[in-house]
């Protein structure tokens, strides 16, 4: 667990949305996520000719334009060792999925891969959380599909803020 | 990926009411041009019909109140409405309609260019029912200028090829050249346009049908007959080459024929026409004195005289009783035919004169021109052949046959056929005629005299389709023997009538005609030889009374005149008045028919000579009705390949792109050889016109998708094609004289020359190289910069300022008179003049400009005028500018140039009591003034 890095939020909508840290905000953990730039790039306009071989295609000056995409996060909640620890966990992560739902457009940051990007929302929910144990303790581990609408900008968490990398 | 915005003026900037992913672009040649968009918005919006799309450099309004479709709720936070749903509200397919679709609001009602103005002369109703005649297609485009003033003043501009009558129209001229090559003139077209509660839309679009220009309308700017535009690039099959796929489709509706039988008109057909065709009027010359050729035909003039003259007043009646043409050996003359038993002292002495036989006179007047010619030709004995007499009522002893004088005697037709009918084969009459020999390469003619046809040589591909046209006026244009378009279809005087045409009953007026001498006709013979129950009748063409027709009841055989050198033979016409709609009799004297004014005339029997001429222009345009109609005419549907155009968008300048400057009505230039398709001949005006153009942004990929419809000509609907069919005749001609966009001679105008000939509402007697027609001219020439009109025939004075044979045109603004103030060292001041008071020394010199000629030379008086402050002056001494005159000191200052000194200062003075002077020249020729005020502070 202690591998695990951290896993950055902040609303787009509206101004002086605080960024979110996701440990400190809810108690998950971001356990994996891919270390994803960008998906597909556009299908540029195309021609078949039938009397040619291949494709023309039309690429504008500014090169391929990219589509948005979207990866698999898998996040953990720590069980406590009390009575209500797996209600702990249910509202900890209830917590944390209202809040990517309520919030429309995010920004995040990941520690781990680095790589932080904007426009970006809840996708999906999978429905295989599982409990995982290791040294440190027992941990509800789910899996959470984001969308990326900008998969170009790039985000970086500096002093405490999630800014435009210019 | 491109998105548009939909904005709105509600004072101050526009703000944006919404924004649109996609967009479709449709323009349609000569109809609607709109962009289409769908709106997907979480909340409902108020579109307005004043919202707008800014699209390839044109706004466009919202046409009418868009469909929405509901689809998410709203709800009310923080006082704001806030959606639920990004796509709660799709209004789809918003049309947005172009400057140009407001013309369709906008009605067409009679109103007349400065119709409020007090300088008005012109006649006007402002009715929506009513008719008005167009001499050109700037006659309406008048209109619709007045109209779109009416409504908009100011903001449309209506712009025609021709640079002066357009400038009559609009004062900004500058966007003239971007539409047209040059200075254009179409000429008359003589057209009768009614209206009936129509839109200037509606209006607009005669200039395509009625007069064969096209138009397109850029922001509020109508441009009709603009200089056609390719698309540079020749679009063929293949990558980098603009298309991916040509489909060719040919119009099922058409009619294909390849072999055409042709009829004309019963107007103004003698009964039993052909019977005389070929048939000439021949005599002998018996005896001729010096002024007299006296024929071997006695009583002569009983036969051609109606209403009859019994033989026993002749001894009596000695005087020209009417005019002919007589030919002898490739000459013709006009002769005035008269007869009597004169005995002359010659006569007597020459024993062939039988001084018992009464003979038939021909006089030849000593000023005719070539009379001494011919008279010198003929001897006793000659031949001599007679036209201009009814040879119904000449005995066959003087009638020469043609050689193949034989038709079935059960033959019996009364309207006008091909030429040759029915003694000639139209082969044969085709091959001997010279200019008509070339007809021959491109059609096959019936070698039958009786059964004349014309087949496309077409016909070995098509097969033989037959088809039959019939020039009556019902769906062709009428063809029938006329004086339409000979050099003196012009009213050579026109009436005087005084009344204000609210009279209990008209009467009659008179106005006078002219008839070339070897013309043919003769107006009191065609009157008095009239069938019976047949009313002889003028009907106005051009002028005021364009449209009326007017009973002769009596006409009157006047002396001859000379214009232009050409000698015509005058008549005066008694004319029966008609009562308007309104109760008002024409002619009155605000609405007068006017020399110059062409007619035609009906319901008299013409000379074979017109009938002839008529059955050549029916076979001419039947030539050209079959060129339409003997091969299949088709429709192309080039796809554009989109990523051809996006890569051209990229390389070509700003402003430049096919994306941007493509629309309706430009001509596409396609190429393919598989299908036959060869429409670039190198100059690039046969390519088809594109019809329907939709350009769909973001329609592949990104890019924009364009789809075209081209066409060789406009279809039309049900109703247009009616009324083009009574204009099928024009346009059948122009297809044989190969001339589709200019109906009439085209004018251009050069520079002025010492030794031309120029004309004002004059015939010029040259005819037109091209069609050799004569008309009636009025020339305009350049010179120093400046076009001028032509005020006098046959002027030899050079245009210049002053000059009353010329009217300069005041063409790109140099109509502007200024005057400049120069000193010795020719140092032009500003108006202000500040020096320091108390010190003046001025030499002041000032000169006039017209445009860029200096005329100050040509001033007929200077004065200069002083004002100054005076605050113990009686207020009404003062102007405007509370100033008072110094008039003494005006009186002593007639001068051009002056010399001012403190001694021309008032006392006192300065900042807060200046001093102006002003200088005024006065041009009393052209009843102008100029001035100019320098001041002192």
């Amino acid at each position: 667990m202690d591998k695990w890095r951290n896993f950055y939020l902040q609303k787009m909508e509206g101004s002086n949305n605080p960024v979110k840290e996701s440990v400190a905000a809810w108690g998950i953990y971001c356990k994996d996520i891919p270390f994803k730039l960008f998906d597909k790039v556009k299908a540029p306009a195309k021609r078949t000719w039938n009397d040619e071989h291949g494709d023309d295609e039309y690429i504008s000056s500014d090169g391929l334009y990219l589509e948005a995409y979207t990866m698999r996060v898998e996040f953990g909640c720590k069980k406590m060792d009390n009575p209500t620890s797996v209600t702990d966990v249910r509202v900890k992560v209830g917590d944390f999925l209202k809040y990517l739902r309520t919030s429309g457009h995010l920004k995040m940051y990941s520690s781990h891969t680095k790589i932080g990007r904007q426009y970006v929302r809840l996708e999906s929910i999978s429905d295989s959380a599982k409990w995982k144990s290791d040294e440190s303790g027992e941990y509800l581990i789910f899996e959470v599909t984001l969308k990326v609408n900008d998969p170009v900008t790039d985000i970086t968490y500096d002093n405490s803020n999630l800014t435009v990398q210019a | 990926m491109s998105r548009w915005s939909i904005y709105r003026n509600a004072g101050g900037a526009p703000t944006m009411v919404a924004v649109c992913d996609s967009l479709e672009y449709h323009d349609e040649w000569m109809g609607d041009c709109y962009v289409s968009v769908t709106v997907k918005s979480d909340h409902a919006i108020d579109f307005q019909l004043s919202d707008y799309i800014y699209y390839r450099g044109e706004f466009f309004f919202i046409g009418n109140d868009p469909n929405v479709v509901k689809k998410a709720k709203t709800s009310i936070e923080n006082g704001e409405r806030k959606g639920k749903y990004g796509e709660g509200f799709v209004y789809e397919n918003i049309k947005l309609y172009s400057e140009g679709s407001r013309l369709a609001a906008i009605g067409f009602k009679d109103y007349v260019l400065n119709w409020n103005s007090a300088s008005n002369q012109n006649v006007y109703s402002s009715l929506g029912t009513f008719s008005f005649f167009a001499g050109s297609i700037d006659d309406l485009a008048d209109r619709l200028q007045a109209n779109l003033d009416r409504v908009d003043n100011g903001q449309w501009k209506v712009f025609t090829p021709d640079y002066i009558r357009t400038n009559q129209r609009i004062s900004d001229m500058s966007d003239f050249y971007s539409y047209y090559n040059g200075y254009e003139s179409y000429g008359e077209n003589d057209i009768n346009i009614d209206v009936d509660k129509q839109s200037c839309r509606d209006i607009l679009k005669y200039s395509y049908e009625k007069f064969g220009l096209s138009y397109y309308i850029k922001g509020k700017n109508i441009i009709i007959g603009g200089m056609d535009i390719s698309v540079s690039h020749i679009f063929r099959y293949g990558k980098n080459n603009g298309l991916y796929e040509i489909e060719r489709s040919c119009d099922e509706a058409q009619e294909l024929v390849t072999k055409v039988y042709a009829y004309g008109s019963d107007t103004n057909m003698p009964p039993n026409y052909y019977a005389n065709i070929g048939k000439r009027i021949k005599f002998t010359i018996a005896h001729k004195t010096e002024r007299e050729i006296i024929m071997n035909n006695p009583m002569l003039l009983m036969w051609v005289r109606t209403p009859f003259i019994p033989a026993s007043q002749l001894y009596r009646a000695f005087s020209p009783t009417f005019s002919c043409t007589i030919t002898c050996g490739g000459t013709s003359i006009t002769a005035h035919v008269s007869g009597d038993t004169f005995t002359y002292a010659d006569e007597k002495e020459d024993p062939t004169f039988d001084h018992d036989t009464k003979y038939m006179f021909f006089w030849l007047q000593s000023n005719d021109v070539g009379a001494r010619a011919f008279y010198d030709s003929v001897q006793a004995g000659s031949s001599v052949y007679v036209t201009g007499v009814n040879i119904n009522k000449i005995p066959d002893t003087f009638i020469e046959l043609p050689q193949n004088n034989n038709y079935p005697a059960l033959l019996a037709i009364n309207r006008l056929m091909l030429p040759g009918f029915p003694y000639t084969s139209l082969h044969d009459y085709v091959a001997g005629n010279e200019d008509l020999s070339v007809l021959l390469s491109k059609y096959v003619f019936s070698k039958d005299p009786q059964d004349p046809w014309i087949m496309s040589r077409n016909y070995l591909e098509a097969g033989v389709m037959e088809g039959t046209v019939v020039y009556d006026g019902q769906k062709q244009k009428e063809i029938y023997p006329s004086i339409e378009n000979t050099n003196f279809n012009f009213v050579a005087e026109g009436s005087h009538v005084e009344d204000n045409g609210y009279v209990n009953d008209g009467g009659t007026f008179t106005i006078k005609l002219g008839v070339y001498q070897n013309a043919g006709m003769n107006w009191k013979k065609a009157f008095d030889e009239r069938l019976s129950g047949d009313t002889m009748v003028i009907s106005m063409n051009t002028g005021w009374c364009v449209g009326r027709d007017f009973e002769v009841t009596k006409v009157e055989e006047n002396a001859t005149y000379i214009l232009n050198g050409n000698t015509y033979l005058a008549y005066e016409l008694t004319l029966q008045r008609v009562e308007d709609e309104e109760g008002r009799w024409l002619p009155h004297n605000q609405c007068q028919i006017q020399t110059g004014d062409k007619y035609v005339v009906s319901g008299i029997q013409m000379p074979a000579e017109y009938i002839e001429a008529a059955a050549r222009k029916m076979l001419i345009a039947a030539c050209g009705w079959l060129d339409r109609r003997d091969h299949m005419r088709y429709t192309y549907l080039p796809k554009i390949d989109e990523i051809y155009m996006a890569r051209q968008h990229d390389q070509a300048e700003e402003g430049k792109s096919y994306h941007d400057i493509l629309r309706a009505g430009m001509r596409l230039q396609i190429e393919d050889t598989d299908l036959g398709i060869e429409r670039y001949n190198g100059n690039g005006n046969t390519a088809p016109f594109i019809d329907i153009l939709t350009i769909k942004e973001n329609g592949n990929n990104g890019i924009p998708t364009y789809d075209v419809v081209l066409r060789d000509e406009k279809e039309k609907g049900a109703l247009e094609k009616l009324a083009e069919s009574i204009e099928d005749l024009k346009k059948d001609t122009e297809s044989m004289m190969e001339r589709q966009k200019h109906p009439t001679r085209d004018r251009t105008y050069e520079e002025w020359d010492p030794n031309g000939l120029y004309y004002y509402q004059t015939l010029n007697p040259e005819p037109d190289p091209v069609t050799g027609i004569v008309y009636i001219e009025t020339s305009y020439v350049w010179h120093n910069g400046k076009l001028w009109m032509c005020l006098r025939t046959l002027t030899t004075e050079e245009p210049k300022f002053g000059c009353h044979d010329w009217k300069c045109m005041m063409v790109g603004g140099i109509d502007e008179y200024e005057m400049r103030f120069l000193d010795a060292n020719e140092v032009p001041y500003s108006d202000i003049i500040q020096t320091k008071p108390g010190y003046v020394n001025l030499f002041i010199s000032p000169i006039v400009l017209w445009g860029n000629e200096d005329i100050t030379e040509m001033a007929d008086s200077w004065q200069w005028h002083k004002y100054y402050v005076d605050e113990d002056a009686d207020p009404s001494e003062m102007n405007s500018s509370g100033m008072v005159e110094d008039i003494g000191w005006g009186m002593e200052h007639t001068e051009r140039e002056i010399m001012l000194t403190d001694e021309d200062m008032p006392t006192a003075w300065g900042r807060l009591n200046p001093v102006i002077f002003e200088c005024v020249a006065t041009f009393e020729d052209v009843e102008i003034e100029i001035a100019r005020k320098v001041g002192f502070a």
